[in-house]
């Protein structure tokens, strides 16, 4: 049986996010203010005819081929990801707001494994950060000349107002409109699958999310195993302890649940059971950084895809089993 | 007391470190750009003929202090000074900061050539597109 609504606020809030989304919009898209010598903290296209602000994937990709250390992209993302981490995903990211908006359309949407997650990381290193620094920018492999992002938000949009103007023809590569024509059509059939499953920025604001202020809290004393966290998260969701999962854009759905909300470091944790940790309060962020919830979720949520490992049957879980493991 | 420093520490270091990069970045932090720059020069040259007259009149009446035909002088209509426009390459190292390099890689504004140089790839106006 699904839990009421709780009233809190945090839930009440979130089903304003796509309004708080669309807020959003008119600060990274302005027609005349352009401050293209600062990172915004979302994923939006420098070349877009109106983006306010630089990308910081952009920034770090195109510092990388000439062999410089971005301090001030970096410096962006630890401010804004430290704070809110992976909130900035589901609250004010541009490109995961149309995803969101062509994800309302009604057609059957799948899941794809969790781990596939994980290539955010592989798009992160090796496009961003190595293929720019050993290649530079001219290779075809240069994330900016793949990024369904910039091909839907300044390609299309400076090759067409180029054909209204009556001047030369730029076309976009063919690879990049491939691109973005996949992912165009994979946002009918999944919940933002650029940002679940290649966004490197989403990967920097995932491991951000680990030692950000604001996060979500489970509480397991508050659980009643109904499930109402599982059918509310659209990106994957699991468990209950998806709410502090890398791959958790913070979307706050799953607050409805009283068992979950919006919490910061300042206030007093609860302290959790251990036995429904599984005995990993032993990894470097359960133990060095105190939020032991936060770190097992993540080897939860990791363990999920395998088998058990650490010789603890499911019934010694505090839940039913069949939610968890 | 303990547990909230615990909680704290790690994003406050985090924290903190991203303010620095940021001030530090934006404040301080230069990179030499290379750029080329090219000017052209207009040369004041004296007519050949004049110098031929210059003997025939030994430069006395005829020649001003530069060495011109003397602008009052009757032969100075006859022999005007011939101009030359020459173009001149020469590069320039501009050390640029972090938040006008940034602005350049917006449209493709700088390349690392094979020296480990920072060269400028456009001379005048910018470009308005990014070349990807």
């Amino acid at each position: 049986m699904a839990k009421e609504d709780n009233g809190s606020l945090t839930a009440k809030l979130a089903r304003w996010r796509a309004w708080v989304q669309a807020a959003f919009l008119l600060v990274w898209l302005t027609p005349t203010v352009r401050i293209h010598t600062v990172c915004s903290p979302v994923f939006h296209c420098y070349s877009c005819p109106l983006a306010t602000f630089a990308c910081p994937i952009g920034v770090l990709a195109n510092f990388s081929a000439l062999h410089l250390i971005p301090l001030m992209a970096i410096g962006t993302l630890l401010v804004v990801g430290v704070v809110f981490g992976s909130f900035v995903c589901g609250w004010a990211c541009p490109f995961g707001f149309l995803q969101d908006l062509v994800g309302r359309i009604p057609t059957p949407k799948f899941e794809l494994p969790g781990w596939m997650g994980y290539f955010r990381y592989v798009v992160l290193v090796v496009f961003v950060l190595i293929i720019p620094y050993i290649l530079g920018e001219d290779s075809p492999l240069f994330f900016c000349r793949l990024c369904p992002a910039g091909a839907l938000e300044a390609a299309i949009p400076n090759t067409v107002e180029s054909a209204l103007a009556g001047g030369e023809l730029a076309l976009p590569s063919k690879v990049k409109m491939v691109i973005l024509a996949l992912f165009l059509l994979a946002m009918f059939v999944k919940w933002r699958p650029w940002c679940t499953l290649f966004c490197p920025l989403g990967a920097i604001y995932g491991l951000l999310s680990h030692v950000s202020v604001f996060f979500l809290r489970f509480k397991p004393e508050s659980c009643t195993d109904c499930e109402l966290c599982r059918d509310l998260c659209r990106y994957g969701g699991r468990s209950e302890r998806r709410a502090s999962d890398q791959r958790c854009i913070r979307c706050m759905e799953c607050t409805t649940c009283k068992a979950i909300s919006v919490d910061n470091v300042f206030l007093p944790s609860d302290e959790v059971n251990p036995s429904s940790t599984l005995g990993m309060q032993n990894c470097f962020f359960g133990s060095f950084l105190g939020r032991k919830w936060g770190a097992s979720a993540l080897l939860f949520s990791w363990l999920l895809e395998k088998p058990p490992i650490f010789g603890r049957e499911r019934s010694e879980t505090r839940c039913s089993g069949k939610i968890c493991v | 007391m303990w547990k909230l420093l615990r909680r704290t520490i790690a994003p406050a270091i985090l924290f903190l470190g991203g303010i620095s990069m940021l001030v530090y970045g934006g404040r301080f932090h230069v990179t030499p750009v290379v750029e080329e720059r090219v000017e052209e020069i207009t040369l004041k040259l004296p007519n050949l003929l004049w110098l031929s007259v210059i003997e025939d009149y030994g430069g006395i009446g005829v020649l001003g202090e530069d060495g011109m035909p003397d602008p009052d002088s009757a032969l100075a209509a006859d022999y005007p000074p011939e101009f030359e426009t020459v173009t001149r390459t020469s590069e320039v190292t501009r050390h640029e900061s972090e938040p006008a390099l940034i602005r350049e890689v917006t449209f493709g504004g700088v390349t690392l050539k094979e020296s480990g140089d920072i060269w400028r790839t456009y001379v005048g106006e910018a470009p308005s597109l990014c070349p990807t």
